[in-house]
């Protein structure tokens, strides 16, 4: 009610302003006692350049502080005021992003008194002042921005304050918000989206102070309500002299972006070619709207309330305004968009893997040593594969599901090769001539791995993308060695071809780290250890009875790295 | 083993012409026969035997010559009656172990060779195979009495002349088993095993003495004869190797 009555008051005259300034003030850290947050330059970024490409700030008056304390605030805002032209009407607006509770900015790990922030600011010999702090407790989907629950910091004894205008994030008792989807906080997200042009809601190209504000508060409670922090109400507080509003956005000259026809009604949102929100309006028949954007790529979807929805991509170009109407839309079944923010039900992935371990192969070896035991007595002792470290590579298939449970499917292969040619000397009965024999031995080993495996992986916290993972591996594995023996008293030369192929499954376990970057790509870092307990034979279809059958032995530790493009299906909602 | 073959022919030979000398301590056995599987040589028609044969110069070194297989096999098979007539019979027709059975061994397809037999009783030393005479085609020529080529089993090293006793022309041709402990090796047939050859241990190597020359045998009841070497005045000059085999037994 009271909010309805100081935006009728502020809309009934538009003031405009001549000489501008801006002090941003940004900081990540609050202390020991409050995480860092991870969007204050994003935020300092985005206001500032909204600021001087559509609000008549000019850059040289904009003053950015980032990381600093108290004492170079001070200092920025008294540079502010010896900078300010005499004789005509001129315009602060201060800026904060970070932490705070009711009492202080939190700056690092100084604190900057409330009461002497609003000592300064009033202070600050422009004719309007507009402070906009985006600071309280609480984080967004994710992060918290704050330590314990304030009043909104900036109201008390606000009466005191004359010719400002005041607009903070949260109200009393909630907490402000950071946005991983957005990449800003939620609340400067959508102020910033405003003076785009999203807060126009006259449709005549400017976004008044007022307007602003209202379109910041209609989205960032309705984006903050189903978070982990809460809903979040922006607040304000206001004392201007005299009637009138002010025009922060004049869009009408020079500005580049979409122009958004009478035609067009209903919800519009605006993607960037990565998905990030870049405009989320209501629209009303008749008005024309401008949203300014940069160069780009964009999708721009209508919805109505009927749940139907058209969809439209353009292109914007450099000082290009591009016009759209309904006309140019095309109608899309919303159940098959994949909307961004709603939750992910699951993920199916294709990739490829690569994988480096041991493959302790001595058991095989010392069969293959049993089988040429008696060339001792020619003097020949070969030697065969025992160091099956080596790598695997190959494909697989990823299902995450609610982005927790993991199940992966993969073909992997390797080969393993060993060539040698082993000599000797014997004696042939009752005479002492000495005679040479050899032997050549040419050993494959071709390993096919198919490997099933499902675990946990962990959504949030520092522990976000870590996973664990248990499964079976099932070892096909072909083994081939050609011999050659000579020797030469009865200059013989034989070949033996040998081969015994069949597959082994073995147990694992394991863990590693998953990330995921721009949107349906993930790459993950695993280590697994397999599990046998004794070498033993191959599971095969053809045994015989006096064959030799050669013993295995797949224990040993791999570690993996796979890549995977992920087709994701979300939840419906935003 | 074609000179030691033809020395065998030789032999043979020679005791055609003197059919009427006694055999002697020489190994004239009597008695029933045993059963083909306890020869030294496996004794069935059909049985056959493929060798490497390798040729070695007076040095000792083996030849340009490119090694070639010897075939044996066992072509032919005869009943022996108590009157020494040969019946010819199939394998077929067989086994009857109150009969005497004589055998063709045949190289290399030559359709002659030496009629050998087994004979299982008698003493240990002088059970074994024996020469009872040759075959050319359709002809076979008997020994009055056959001679002990290759005692079968002994129980420790025997010694016995292949010679007719009394032939002071001949040369003596002696034979003695080494060791029926021997190890030989051959090609391996089969690929249940990755070693290109198969040792074979329990072997009875045979030492055959004729002047200057000596000849070893090898041999395992199980697969006949595996190696051979053949020196002069102790170099060697040729050896053979078993490639493959082909049992009946």
């Amino acid at each position: 009610m009271i909010r309805s009555a100081v935006v009728l008051v502020l809309c009934s005259i538009q003031v405009t302003w001549a000489a501008r300034f801006a002090l941003l003030i940004g900081n990540a850290e609050g202390g020991s006692e409050v995480s860092a947050l991870k969007f204050v330059d994003n935020d300092l970024k985005s206001v500032r350049k909204t600021l001087s490409e559509y609000c008549g700030f000019p850059k040289k008056q904009i003053i950015t502080v980032s990381g600093k304390g108290p004492e170079e605030v001070v200092a920025a805002l008294d540079r502010l005021a010896g900078m300010l032209p005499h004789g005509e009407d001129n315009l602060l607006l201060l800026y904060y992003t970070g932490h705070a509770d009711r009492d202080h900015l939190k700056m690092g790990n100084s604190r900057f008194a409330i009461t002497d922030m609003k000592k300064k600011f009033s202070a600050f010999p422009a004719s309007i002042r507009i402070g906009i702090f985006d600071a309280c407790q609480s984080g967004s989907f994710t992060r918290l921005k704050g330590g314990e629950l304030a009043e909104p910091f900036l109201f008390k004894d606000a009466d005191k304050i004359e010719g400002e205008v005041i607009l903070s994030s949260s109200s009393p008792t909630e907490n402000a918000q950071e946005s991983d989807l957005l990449g800003n906080s939620i609340f400067t997200f959508h102020f910033v989206n405003a003076l785009r042009g999203s807060g126009d809601q006259s449709g005549d190209g400017k976004v008044t102070l007022s307007e602003a504000y209202q379109y910041t508060y209609n989205h960032t409670v309705s984006s903050t309500a189903r978070t982990w922090g809460g809903v979040q109400h922006p607040s304000y507080r206001f004392r201007i002299q005299g009637e009138g509003d002010v025009v922060l956005a004049d869009l009408t000259t020079g500005a580049m972006g979409v122009l958004l026809e009478g035609n067009i009604t209903g919800t519009v949102t605006m993607t960037d070619s990565v998905n990030n929100i870049v405009a989320d309006l209501s629209k009303e028949r008749g008005s024309r709207m401008i949203i300014a954007l940069n160069p780009g790529t964009y999708q721009i979807m209508v919805g109505n309330s009927n749940g139907e929805k058209w969809r439209k991509t353009i292109a914007v170009a450099p000082k290009k305004l591009v016009p759209v109407d309904m006309g140019q839309f095309e109608k899309f079944d919303p159940v098959q968009m994949q909307h961004k923010g709603g939750r992910e039900q699951f993920r199916l992935g294709v990739g490829f893997s690569g994988s480096y371990g041991q493959l302790d192969l001595h058991a095989t070896a010392a069969g293959l040593r049993s089988a040429f035991a008696e060339f001792g007595q020619i003097g020949i002792t070969p030697e065969f594969i025992e160091n099956g470290d080596g790598g695997f590579a190959g494909g697989e298939i990823r299902l995450k599901v609610r982005e927790q449970v993991v199940a992966s499917f993969g073909i992997s292969l390797m080969s393993l090769k060993k060539n040698g040619r082993f000599t000797g000397t014997f004696h042939s009965d009752g005479f002492e001539r000495t005679y040479n024999a050899s032997l050549s031995v040419n050993e494959i080993l071709s390993l096919t791995m198919v490997e099933w495996g499902i675990g946990y992986c962990f959504p949030r916290w520092f522990i976000r993308g870590t996973v664990l993972l248990a499964g079976v591996n099932c070892y096909m594995a072909d083994y081939s060695m050609t011999s050659i023996s000579t020797d030469e008293l009865y200059d013989a030369v034989a070949k033996q071809r040998f081969r015994e192929a069949g597959f082994m499954m073995i147990p694992w376990c394991g863990g590693g780290y998953t990330y995921t970057f721009a949107r349906n790509f993930e790459v993950g870092l695993i280590a697994r250890y397999r599990y046998q307990n004794a070498p033993h034979p191959l599971t095969t279809s053809t045994p015989g009875s006096d064959r030799i059958r050669l013993d295995y032995d797949f224990s040993g530790v791999d570690v993996s790295l796979y890549f995977s493009a992920y087709l994701v299906k979300r939840s419906n909602g935003k | 083993m074609k000179q030691s073959l033809r020395l065998i022919l030789s032999v043979i030979c020679a005791m055609m012409t003197q059919c009427s000398l006694p055999m002697g301590g020489s190994g004239v056995i009597g008695g029933h026969p045993i059963p083909e599987t306890e020869s030294i040589l496996p004794l069935q028609e059909g049985n056959r035997w493929i060798y490497r044969y390798t040729l070695f110069d007076s040095t000792g070194t083996k030849t340009d010559f490119p090694a070639r297989e010897l075939n044996l096999k066992v072509s032919r098979m005869f009943l022996l009656d108590s009157s020494r007539q040969l019946t010819r019979v199939s394998r077929s027709e067989r086994y009857d172990s109150t009969v005497q059975y004589v055998y063709g061994l045949e190289w290399d397809s030559s359709d002659s060779g030496t009629l050998v037999s087994h004979r299982g009783t008698g003493p240990v030393g002088l059970r074994g195979l024996y020469i009872e005479g040759t075959f050319r085609g359709s002809e076979t020529h008997l020994l009055d009495t056959a001679l002990l080529w290759y005692a079968y089993p002994v129980l420790t090293s025997g010694f016995w002349e292949l010679n007719p006793p009394g032939d002071d022309d001949t040369v003596v041709t002696s034979m003695e088993c080494l060791t029926k402990n021997g190890t030989a090796w051959m090609y391996r047939q089969d690929d249940n095993s990755p070693s290109p050859l198969l040792f074979i241990d329990s072997c009875y190597v045979y030492l055959q003495t004729s002047g200057d020359d000596t000849y070893y045998h090898t041999y395992h009841p199980a697969y006949g004869e595996i190696a051979f070497r053949y020196y002069t005045k102790g170099v060697l000059r040729e050896s053979y190797v078993l490639v493959s085999t082909s049992l009946y037994q």
